[in-house]
């Protein structure tokens, strides 16, 4: 999918004939240091950032992302941000979603009104009823607390069960990698290399208190 | 405790009208009716130009005048500010323009739109109100077009909104504060601008009257159409803060 791709800011190399082939239907999950690229990636992939060299195929899918932060309209409520990505016929989908994330309640509500984990919900939301393939996550869970954070990657599962799609998430968190990703991909400081491919294949419900996940994690910790 | 400021509020602008009026009668009295005639005066004048169909069609003509050039400085300005706002080089093309608009005395406008257009059907005060409005209508629009939020731009992008649902949902909503901003200042000026522009380059109009009244010396007229611009610049002002307050509380 992704073909000996540079991309250089200024003086510093990025990425540097940088290849990457993921499957469909599975959550990748790419681990590496705060600053190696991995949200430059995603953004290549989202065509928000240009690259120098190289090509990058998704095949006619198409692409949602959570960003960082929700960007939700703060002039729009809940219900309008999320009818402003969707067609007439995913609109309907709107109030099952808001069901699932326990925001029912809020959909008249204003992005200001809410939490920062709410407003993070509504994201997520935007992201999986926006009719996609391919789903990119750029650490959305980053500034919330560990309690929330489990909840949040829980739903984002189940949600990602109900449309099967493909997600790509980039995170430094092993623990999140190691809940949420059927293949854990770690780069290397810049310029970008895949230092190894994990695949894990527990079911996400044995995961916890695993012997195989805290071996793995100290594998990663070793890296 | 908020009725009470309110209530205080009105009760300062009374005293202040009130005093107004005092020092206004305390004037006349000291100087010759010529130059500054009395409040009671000023009334009478008032209510005998109302019986009058002129005074009504140059108080419509002006309106007509104000608002054609001011709506027309809007319609040109925005879009132009908002396409300097998002790209340099349309910027730099215009940058010319706008501080030849912006710098070039008002004076000079106002014989130029009389060489241009002449006196008569009021073109040149059109004109002259344009002119005087549309830079503050280009700065503050490119100024809200520069500060849109790249962030939002991008959740654009990524969900591949069409351009229609961007400028409605995305782009006006951010712009339409800077937007009414140079509205508001415009709306001050275009009254100040037709009197002006109608006093040296039309037969009609509130300008025009007041430069009659001038040359047959009747002061208290031109008090009345003093009083007529004030009333006319603050209602105008008052309507266009009220879209404001009506649209932004919708969106924000």
């Amino acid at each position: 999918m992704i073909r000996n791709l540079s991309k250089s800011f200024n003086d510093t190399i990025v990425f540097q004939d940088f290849s990457l082939d993921i499957g469909f239907g599975k959550i990748y999950c790419i681990l590496g240091p705060s600053g190696c690229g991995k949200t430059t990636l995603l953004r290549m992939i989202a065509e928000l950032e240009t690259y120098d060299k190289g090509s990058i195929d998704l095949r006619g899918k198409s692409v949602s992302y959570i960003f960082q932060e929700s960007r939700l309209l703060p002039w729009k409520t809940v219900k309008s941000n999320l009818e402003l990505v969707c067609s007439k016929k995913e609109m309907k989908k709107i109030d099952e979603y808001l069901e699932i994330m326990e925001l029912k309640d809020y959909s008249n509500s204003y992005p200001r009104e809410l939490s920062g984990g709410m407003k993070q919900r509504v994201s997520i939301i935007r992201a999986f009823i926006y009719s996609h393939d391919i789903l990119l996550m750029d650490e959305p869970f980053q500034a919330l607390d560990i309690k929330l954070k489990e909840k949040l990657l829980k739903e984002v599962y189940i949600l990602h069960k109900e449309v099967n799609n493909t997600i790509i998430s980039v995170t430094h968190d092993i623990e999140e990698a190691l809940f949420l990703g059927d293949e854990i991909i770690m780069l290397s400081q810049k310029p970008g290399e895949i230092i190894d491919r994990i695949t894990i294949d527990i079911p996400r419900e044995k995961r916890a208190n695993n012997k195989e996940i805290s071996f793995l994690k100290e594998k990663i910790l070793k890296f | 405790m908020k009725d009470f400021i309110i209530r205080n509020k009105k009760i300062t602008l009374l005293i202040s009208i009130f005093i107004f009026i005092i020092i206004w009668q305390v004037l006349s009295m000291l100087f010759n009716p010529l130059i500054i005639p009395s409040p009671m005066e000023t009334t009478k004048t008032l209510f005998i130009l109302m019986y009058k169909r002129e005074f009504w069609m140059d108080i419509i003509i002006s309106m007509g005048r104000g608002l054609l050039g001011f709506l027309l400085a809007v319609i040109i300005g925005t879009p132009l500010g908002f396409f300097m706002g998002l790209r340099e080089e349309i910027e730099t093309f215009f940058h010319p323009f706008l501080v030849l608009a912006q710098t070039a005395p008002t004076v000079s406008w106002l014989i130029l739109g009389w060489l241009w257009f002449g006196t008569g059907d009021g073109a040149a005060a059109i004109f002259i109100i344009f002119i005087i409005v549309i830079p503050f209508i280009i700065v503050n629009v490119m100024q809200g077009t520069k500060q849109l939020d790249i962030s939002l731009m991008e959740m654009a992008k990524v969900y591949k909104l069409p351009l229609g649902k961007k400028i409605f949902h995305i782009y006006i909503p951010q712009i339409f504060p800077y937007f009414m901003a140079g509205c508001s200042i415009g709306s001050g000026l275009t009254w100040k601008g037709v009197a002006m522009a109608e006093l040296l380059t039309a037969r009609t109009g509130i300008g025009a009257a007041m430069g009659v009244a001038r040359i047959n010396l009747e002061i208290g007229q031109v008090f009345v159409w003093t009083g007529i611009l004030v009333f006319l610049g603050h209602g105008f002002s008052k309507l266009v803060k009220h879209i404001e307050v009506t649209v932004t509380r919708k969106w924000w």
